[in-house]
């Protein structure tokens, strides 16, 4: 019996004359799903299996669908004849686009056989003579197919062996999932044995019995290759990482310097460069037995890891999403070498292509290969090199925590050739746009947001795309839009008969939200304003790496409209605020930025239009005109009429006017620079570990907002009732 | 727009649009802002045009230029020349790549200021036209508007107007940031005063 072992994800390329026994062979073994096959592709376009005229439309649906489910991952297996070199082309063009172990099974039964049983069936009209050329074909074909690209082949030879071969699903090599760490992702450590040894104890790995660090919490270190080349003691690290990886308290992906080594190695003609030639010299010191043992464990490295659930992948120079867990040539070499975009530097180095600005995937790539100066996050990638050898640091990132941990390298072993200091070439720009643009795929058509209560909330497409002419028009640099506050949840109203004329009362307030389980409850004076967000930036620079431009923050509306129409009044309150935040000590705690749910006053700052054209026109117009119609009402009475009903009733609406005017005034006041404004925070949502708004409590929130008030200089009281109408005079 | 300018105005930038397009020799060209259609329209009548693809941020504008160019009637070979895609002038767009020109035609003043960095950068640094065509108020010439009054602006949208120097400015600032020359050309009747009503300025690398 025959066992077949192939990837649980393969395009599986069954190859085998008409009466070879394909359909059969395949329903045996896969889900009818998976099976594509072209005589049911001829009926679906062309009503008729047999229909050999519709032969070309059948094959372009079948490698449509058969494209997207490789695309998505799927076990597909093709049932046609491929005895034909041409028919099995397009079907490796696809395995290699999307990455997928192509795989021939070959089903070499006699010709005589596939006659008989073809001359048997009454739904089949291939002749014998087309039985025969596509016998010749196929045995013309066994020994094409390596060649041909396909990366496992299998021959069954014989019915016998066809009915008993039996089918193996193996998980890819790449396929750790299952493991979940916690893991410490090691940047590249390129011979520096002892910042190795010093990182692993900062990690908080010790000797075991036999001398292999081991973490006493289980942890795992994840090693992201070019461990060996131009450092003091390539020999030293490879003899940890091989006993960590050996005695399962590490895993190890391969760099590119690993590839090239393990070349060198096994004989092969490579250029021996300055780097290389320090392994090499430093491995010629080492027995023989060492040096198998490096051949044999560098050649058994597998490209890179998803890990956790699919949560992380790891990669020596990265790996976009739709290579995780895929396996083929181009997958290895982008992993080993990622992607260049054909120029080089004025160093004379590859110019890389920031392959994560365009990354998108779910799952958290942690990689090395580019020396940065400072490890920082792009679109959950994270590149780990921090230069160790050449006299920077030896850096690991603890996961799940996201912690980073680094050991300062002892000195320069090796001189770059390009200084760390500088940055990757950026596409000329004004301002500070370079690179940081945001991408319109990323906000037009279907799209979804996943959230921590409510799983994933879908928009729909004409609501995206209503959303991007709403905000692109009006709104701010989105890239400040870090939070649009809701409006407030009232409380249910008091009910009428036990509160008369009262809608609310703090009694029931508080009794509904006893109801409700509400553990804790913070008042806050109500300021009758504007609801704005003020982000404000401790230092240019700050604002630079977070929101990527340079200006001191930004004052906007609940729906993301610049607050200030005057940026001069936005930059003086803006000035104001960082140096109250300062003087109150709470940038330290705060971190780089803060954003403060606001209150600004007065309320006609933003609600003129609404003041002035509705509530003071009808205020004014019932004023004077009751005053008179009052005078009127007087002077009658004064004429001996009976006016006691009237001029009561219209000394009471009077009343009711002015009360109305009266109620607005203490929002309105004239504002003529920013003194006449005032800011009341009362909520800071800050980047502090990036989870205050869901961590600390609203007291917390509300003492800061305090403090910011005490220390703001310049504090107004509101100006007595009626300033607005002395304006209008 | 409103009854303030005189109504040739548009007819005028639209040739002087076009115009500059066939000079420029351009065959596929982006509408930047095209709103309901009007330069496509104008395009779609010259053979040169072999493609033209019309952006706006506002669907009912599209929908409006697909009523306009009959885009639902056109037969075959005229319906591969046009395009219409919603989109964002400060986003990043992959579509917008590889275009002989693009039009910018009565659009920058719509955006705000501190927003023209990121359309500089998402046109001149990632679409990179080999040509760009940009057409824009002269502030100056609001003078010649009785119905205006001064210091206001023609459209309630506009988020600026500039004069002749500080359009000047910008572009040639664009054009050296991004590798461009740029030339300018008046559109409509000038005043001996304060210049044409609409300027323009025609980028190429």
């Amino acid at each position: 019996m025959k066992t077949i072992t192939i990837p649980k994800f393969s395009l599986v390329v069954l190859v085998g004359a008409t009466g070879a026994g394909k359909s059969t062979f395949a329903a045996r073994h896969f889900l009818p799903t998976e099976v594509l096959s072209s005589d049911a592709f001829r009926a679906l376009v062309g009503d008729d299996e047999n229909d050999q005229s519709v032969t070309a439309e059948a094959f372009q649906a079948l490698h449509a669908v058969a494209a997207q489910r490789l695309s998505l991952g799927r076990m597909t297996v093709i049932d046609a004849t491929n005895v034909q070199p041409e028919a099995r082309r397009p079907l490796v063009e696809l395995a290699r686009e999307y990455h997928v172990l192509p795989v021939a099974i070959v089903l070499d039964v006699p010709e005589k056989i596939c006659l008989d049983r073809t001359a048997a069936r009454t739904d089949r009209d291939a002749g014998p003579g087309v039985v025969r050329r596509q016998c010749a074909s196929l045995s013309r074909s066994v020994g094409q197919l390596e060649r041909e690209g396909f990366r496992r082949v299998v021959v069954l030879r014989g019915v016998a062996e066809v009915d008993a071969a039996q089918i193996l699903r193996e998980p890819a090599w790449a396929d750790r999932s299952a493991e979940s760490g916690p893991f410490d992702i090691i940047g590249d450590v390129h011979g520096c044995h002892a910042e190795l040894a010093d990182l692993l104890g900062l990690l908080g790995y010790q000797p075991d019995g036999d001398g292999v660090p081991r973490h006493p919490d289980g942890r795992s270190a994840v090693f992201l290759g070019d461990l060996v080349d131009r450092g003091p003691d390539t020999p030293g690290v490879l003899r940890t990482v091989m006993a960590m990886v050996a005695g399962g308290t590490a895993l190890c992906v391969p760099g590119n310097h690993e590839h090239k080594l393990l070349r060198a190695l096994r004989g092969r003609d490579v250029r021996v460069s300055h780097g290389l030639a320090e392994s090499l010299a430093q491995l010629k010191a080492e027995p023989d037995g060492f040096r198998n043992r490096v051949v044999g464990f560098l050649g058994g490295l597998i490209s890179h890891y998803v890990l956790d659930g699919g949560r992380l992948v790891v990669a020596h120079a990265g790996l976009p999403a739709q290579m995780h867990g895929r396996a083929s040539a181009a997958v290895r070499a982008f992993a080993l070498y990622g992607e260049t975009t054909g120029e080089t530097d004025e160093f004379g180095l590859p110019v890389r292509y920031p392959w994560a600005q365009d990354y998108r995937g779910s799952a958290m790539v942690v990689y090395g290969h580019t020396p940065v100066p400072e490890p920082t996050w792009l679109n959950n990638t994270i590149c780990l090199d921090t230069g160790c050898v050449f006299g920077g640091r030896l850096t690991a990132l603890r996961y799940p925590e996201r912690e980073l941990v680094s050991v300062t390298a002892r000195r320069v072993y090796f001189e770059p050739r390009r200084p760390l200091e500088v940055p990757a070439p950026a596409s000329p720009a004004a301002g500070d746009e370079g690179g940081r643009l945001l991408d319109v795929a990323d906000v037009l058509g279907r799209r979804g947001v996943e959230t921590r209560l409510r799983g994933r909330v879908p928009i729909p497409e004409q609501n995206a795309a209503a959303a991007l002419e709403v905000m692109s028009r009006f709104a701010v640099d989105p890239r400040w839009l870090i939070y649009l506050p809701p409006t407030m949840a009232p409380v249910p109203a008091s009910p009428a008969n036990e509160r008369p004329g009262l809608l609310e009362h703090p009694a029931d307030a508080l009794a509904a939200y006893r109801r409700d389980a509400v553990m804790a409850l913070v008042c806050e004076e109500k300021h009758m304003g504007s609801r704005a967000v003020v982000i404000v930036c401790r230092t240019p620079e700050a604002a630079l790496d977070w929101f990527g431009t340079r200006r001191g923050g930004i004052v906007y509306t609940r729906t993301g409209r610049r607050f200030f129409p005057d940026a001069a009044m936005e930059d003086a309150l803006l000035h104001r605020l960082n140096g109250a935040l300062a003087a109150a000590g709470l940038w330290d705690e705060l971190g780089d930025w803060a954003a403060l749910d606001c209150e600004i006053m007065p309320w006609s700052l933003k609600a003129d239009d609404l003041v002035r054209g509705q509530y003071a026109a009808v205020g004014a117009a019932a004023v004077a005109s009751l005053a008179a119609a009052s005078e009127v009402v007087a002077a009658a009475g004064a004429r001996g009429l009976e006016m006691a009903g009237l001029g009561g009733r219209t000394r009471q609406r009077l009343a009711a006017a002015q009360a109305f005017t009266g109620a607005y005034h203490p929002y309105v006041w004239p504002v003529s620079s920013l003194d006449d404004v005032r800011l009341a925070p009362f909520q800071v949502l800050a980047r502090v570990d990036r989870h205050l708004l869901r961590t600390a409590s609203r007291l917390a929130h509300a003492s800061r907002a305090t403090t910011i008030a005490r220390r703001r200089p310049h504090r107004r009281d509101p100006p007595p009732p009626g300033g607005y109408q002395r304006r209008r005079c | 727009m409103d009854g303030t300018e005189h109504t040739s105005l548009r007819d005028l930038r639209v040739a002087a649009v076009t115009g500059a397009l066939a000079a420029a020799g351009a065959r596929r060209v982006l509408d930047l802002g095209c709103g309901d259609g009007r330069l496509i329209a104008a395009l779609l009548r010259d053979a040169q045009f072999e493609e033209i693809v019309g952006v706006d941020t506002s669907v009912a504008a599209l929908e409006r230029a697909a009523r306009r160019l009959w885009v639902d009637e056109m037969a075959p070979r005229q319906r591969q020349r046009v395009r219409l895609l919603q989109g964002a002038l400060t986003y990043r767009d992959r579509r917008l790549a590889g275009y002989d020109a693009a039009v910018l035609m009565e659009v920058i003043e719509h955006v705000d200021p501190d927003r023209l960095d990121a359309l500089e950068q998402a046109v001149f640094g990632e679409a990179a036209p080999v040509a760009v065509i940009v057409t824009t108020p002269n502030a100056e010439y609001n003078a010649c508007y009785p119905g205006l009054a001064a210091g206001a602006m023609r459209h309630l949208d506009h988020r600026f107007e500039w004069d002749r120097a500080q359009f000047r400015a910008w572009a040639q600032a664009v054009a050296v940031r991004h590798g461009y020359a740029v030339s300018f050309e008046p559109v409509g009747e000038q005043s001996p005063q304060f210049g044409p009503p609409t300027q323009m300025a025609v980028l190429s690398r």
